[in-house]
């Protein structure tokens, strides 16, 4: 987890720009009923934020309205823990379960997800990318409660994206 | 057995709701372990044993902890308030009625004063010092507060949530449990945690704003609910052992919420 020597209650969190992610659906074999957005090992250790997700408009900013014709196809909301209180290495995810209480470690990243069904079947009528911005409001007063650790401005962290297609009912 | 309100219906009693804000304040002035504090800390800075995401058991199975524990969690709180006011029980805040849309948190939980006192249910008085669980100092002295978002947003992102299946009555028609888990507890529970704001939009805090206890009361509503249409005991097999610390229960001892005492009341108001 990344330090910071003190608390900077101005930081505007940066957003988030994916790679491109080529998808061309006319070539899938199946028409699809269902299509989401899956965001891999979402961090929560940090302040908590509504993710605002923007398909196509990586100028997409936190003046941006939530409007379909702006890219905009929903949020999700990370209910973060809000740093870590204790030395270094403390809230490290990776240290090992406690040998007596087996006691799981919370900060392990997560995994949410968003229906962009419509969306993309419109996007795809004139491309096979696309480039996904999550703009990140954080929740008021959040700077206050966090921790001094944590990062106020790197608080969009995950470990990739991807949009899956569903041709038939589970 | 007893039977859990809607806050929006205690609150207009004078009698519930004076004996509900009492219990509160004798369980907040209390520093042992029958007090609030000693309860908060569980959920947030000196113990976080709350579990707010799928988890890995000793065999590496994944379990999904969130509701169990938190029933477990709020019928502590509420066996402490009973034990200071024998005939109170946990009212629920449902974040998603009309009334709520229109007038946000409830008055019984947002006035500051009630009486010319400090009303319990607003805020506590946060006086923790102490050592982690990892033996790192704590010390905080400060009420909790919060800065609570646009009230259109409750209707505007409700709209939102039932987009994308995560509304109460989406949620309602998963027979999976792990899919209806995970889907209240990223949709309308982040959601709220993160619209109330302040302490509560912090896992480390949140449980010492008194909110916390009426929004997770409505969270376990629904799932209780869920339980009525799905079974009982619809979790899966590896869930039903595993042991919700500090409680001393297993998840299979708090799937029956009629066995635990107590139940909810069925009309609701708007």
């Amino acid at each position: 987890m990344k330090k910071q020597k003190s608390k900077n209650k101005r930081v505007s969190p940066k957003k988030y720009v994916s790679e491109k992610i080529k998808l061309d659906i006319s070539k899938l074999e199946n028409d699809f009923y269902r299509a989401d957005l899956i965001f891999h090992g979402l961090d929560h250790s940090g302040p908590s934020y509504e993710g605002r997700v923007f398909i196509n408009n990586p100028n997409a900013n936190s003046k941006t309205p939530d409007e379909f014709g702006e890219g905009y196809t929903g949020s999700f909301f990370v209910f973060g823990h809000g740093g870590c209180l204790g030395n270094e290495n403390h809230c490290d995810i990776n240290r090992p379960i406690m040998r007596f209480n087996m006691i799981p470690n919370p900060l392990v990243p997560e995994r949410v997800s968003l229906i962009i069904t419509d969306k993309l079947k419109e996007l795809a009528k004139t491309t096979g990318e696309y480039t996904i911005t999550i703009v990140p409001k954080l929740a008021k007063g959040a700077t206050t409660v966090v921790q001094r650790d944590a990062d106020l401005e790197n608080v969009v962290l995950l470990h990739k994206v991807s949009i899956e297609t569903y041709d038939k009912e589970d | 057995m007893y039977i859990r309100e809607n806050i929006r219906n205690i609150e207009s009693d004078v009698n519930k709701i004076t004996k509900l804000r009492r219990a509160f304040s004798k369980i907040m002035d209390r520093l042992d372990n029958q007090g609030y504090a000693y309860i908060a800390n569980h959920h947030g800075w000196l113990d976080g044993l709350c579990p707010h995401g799928p988890e890995t058991d000793a065999q590496g199975n994944i379990i999904h902890n969130f509701l169990p524990w938190h029933r477990a969690y709020i019928l502590k709180l509420e066996k402490l308030l009973q034990q200071v006011e024998s005939d109170v029980s946990l009212p629920w805040w449902d974040w998603r009625s009309k009334r709520s849309r229109v007038e946000g948190i409830p008055k019984a939980l947002s006035d500051t004063k009630t009486d010319n006192k400090l009303n319990p249910l607003n805020k506590f008085h946060m006086n923790i010092r102490g050592n982690d669980k990892e033996g790192n100092r704590v010390n905080i002295n400060r009420d909790t507060f919060r800065s609570t978002g646009d009230v259109l947003d409750l209707g505007n992102r409700q709209g939102m949530l039932k987009f994308n299946q995560q509304d109460v009555p989406e949620l309602y028609r998963l027979s999976d449990f792990r899919q209806f888990s995970e889907r209240l507890r990223i949709g309308w529970h982040n959601f709220i945690h993160v619209w109330v704001g302040g302490d509560m939009s912090a896992v480390q805090t949140a449980a010492y704003d008194p909110i916390f206890y009426f929004h997770h009361c409505n969270v376990d509503r629904i799932w209780a609910i869920w339980q009525t249409i799905h079974g009982i005991d619809s979790v899966p097999p590896n869930m039903r052992d595993v042991i919700l610390q500090p409680f001393k229960m297993t998840v299979m001892e708090v799937l029956d919420i009629n066995s635990l005492g107590y139940e909810y009341a069925s009309s609701t108001t708007n």
